[in-house]
């Protein structure tokens, strides 16, 4: 019994650590788009490696802020206070990194298209995983319906 | 009945704390007759009954009951030689009563007690909800949390949240978060059960 409680408690901590490894992912490779669009513009046709380690660590750090402290805002049922909250705060942070970290050569223009490109990209994961839910809904009453007649046949049957 | 092939190990028993004639049924393991329960006890009985467990050898089997007054444990008890529909017996207002499996939306373990709510009675029920799961061999029973077993025939509708976990809507509108734990397991109950119908 004792064990079991140890191991559900890895197990719920594994799996959180796995919803933010890929929320990680998830934000790395929409902020590394922006970078690769931004240098191919400017005719740089390289990326700084430094400036790669700083947007993973980064996009982990604010994961965990995301999960944390924000109680998972784009995966919540609606955009509430908090939620709106949370993106503002986790879009500035990511800000100020690129800022002091170069990412965009500290150009203030272009930062303000990144937070901008960062809000929709919140946005878009939100309704990604709400619609992702509403399938799953559909779904799971489905196989409920589907459920509940064939254990019906099968109770009927059995008397 | 033919007295001489009685088994030396049968007895009669007379219980003076008139608790184990209950809910439950007579298993012959090996020569020795025990009695055992299945998820229910009765617990606080008015007057003593003597208890006659004999195993034979040879002869008909029966069973005889001899009674004054029909309580509600006897009842219980032909039910179950009657084979009548599974019952699930407990206490409602400090009174014995049943429901029909069927009936029961959910169950809800609560600081150790066990209640089984249908849409009109609330009937505590002695037991753990995992020696109900494991006497019920009911499918639509399911373990939806650590202190929770639904009955998925009364739920009308399901919603999927975030981080996995799923609310179940009963028929009396009632919200039963299925948590994350066991969502897992809840949704191959669904595919696999309409899998192996189909």
């Amino acid at each position: 019994m004792k064990n079991e409680k140890k191991l559900s408690l890895w197990e719920r901590y594994l799996t959180k650590e796995i919803g933010i490894e890929f929320k990680a992912c998830l934000y790395f490779f929409a902020i590394l788009f922006f970078y690769c669009v931004y240098r191919v513009v400017n005719g740089v046709y390289s990326a700084e490696i430094l400036h790669l380690a700083e947007m993973i660590f980064t996009c982990y750090i604010i994961g965990y802020i995301q999960v944390y402290l924000f109680a998972n805002f784009d995966e919540a049922e609606k955009l509430g206070g908090r939620e709106i909250a949370g993106i503002i705060v986790c879009t500035c942070l990511y800000c100020l990194v690129s800022f002091f970290g170069g990412w965009f050569d500290k150009g203030l223009p272009v930062t303000a298209i990144f937070a901008a490109y960062l809000l929709v990209t919140y946005i878009c994961v939100f309704y990604i995983y709400r619609s992702k839910r509403r399938i799953d809904d559909r779904q799971l009453n489905e196989e409920l319906r589907l459920f509940q007649t064939q254990h019906k046949k099968v109770h009927d049957e059995g008397k | 009945m033919r007295e001489e092939n009685v088994s030396p190990q049968s007895k009669s028993l007379y219980d003076p704390y008139n608790r184990s004639f209950g809910a439950g049924y007579f298993v012959n393991e090996g020569t020795v007759p025990s009695f055992t329960f299945p998820f229910c006890s009765i617990i606080g009985y008015n007057e003593y009954m003597k208890i006659d467990i004999r195993q034979i050898t040879e002869g008909e089997e029966s069973i005889v009951i001899r009674y004054r007054e029909l309580t509600p444990d006897l009842g219980r008890i032909i039910g179950i030689l009657n084979d009548e529909e599974s019952k699930l017996w407990g206490k409602s207002d400090g009174e014995d009563c049943s429901a029909s499996f069927d009936e029961i939306l959910y169950l809800e373990s609560v600081d150790d007690k066990v209640f089984a709510y249908t849409s009109r009675k609330v009937l505590r029920i002695d037991g753990s909800l995992n020696s109900f799961m494991n006497d019920v061999k009911d499918d639509s029973f399911f373990r939806c949390s650590k202190s929770m077993i639904i009955n998925l025939n009364h739920v009308s509708s399901l919603k999927s949240l975030s981080s996995n976990r799923i609310d179940a809507t009963l028929e009396n509108g009632e919200h039963i978060m299925i948590s994350r734990r066991y969502a897992s397991n809840f949704r191959k109950l669904l595919r696999g059960y309409n899998r192996d119908e189909k």
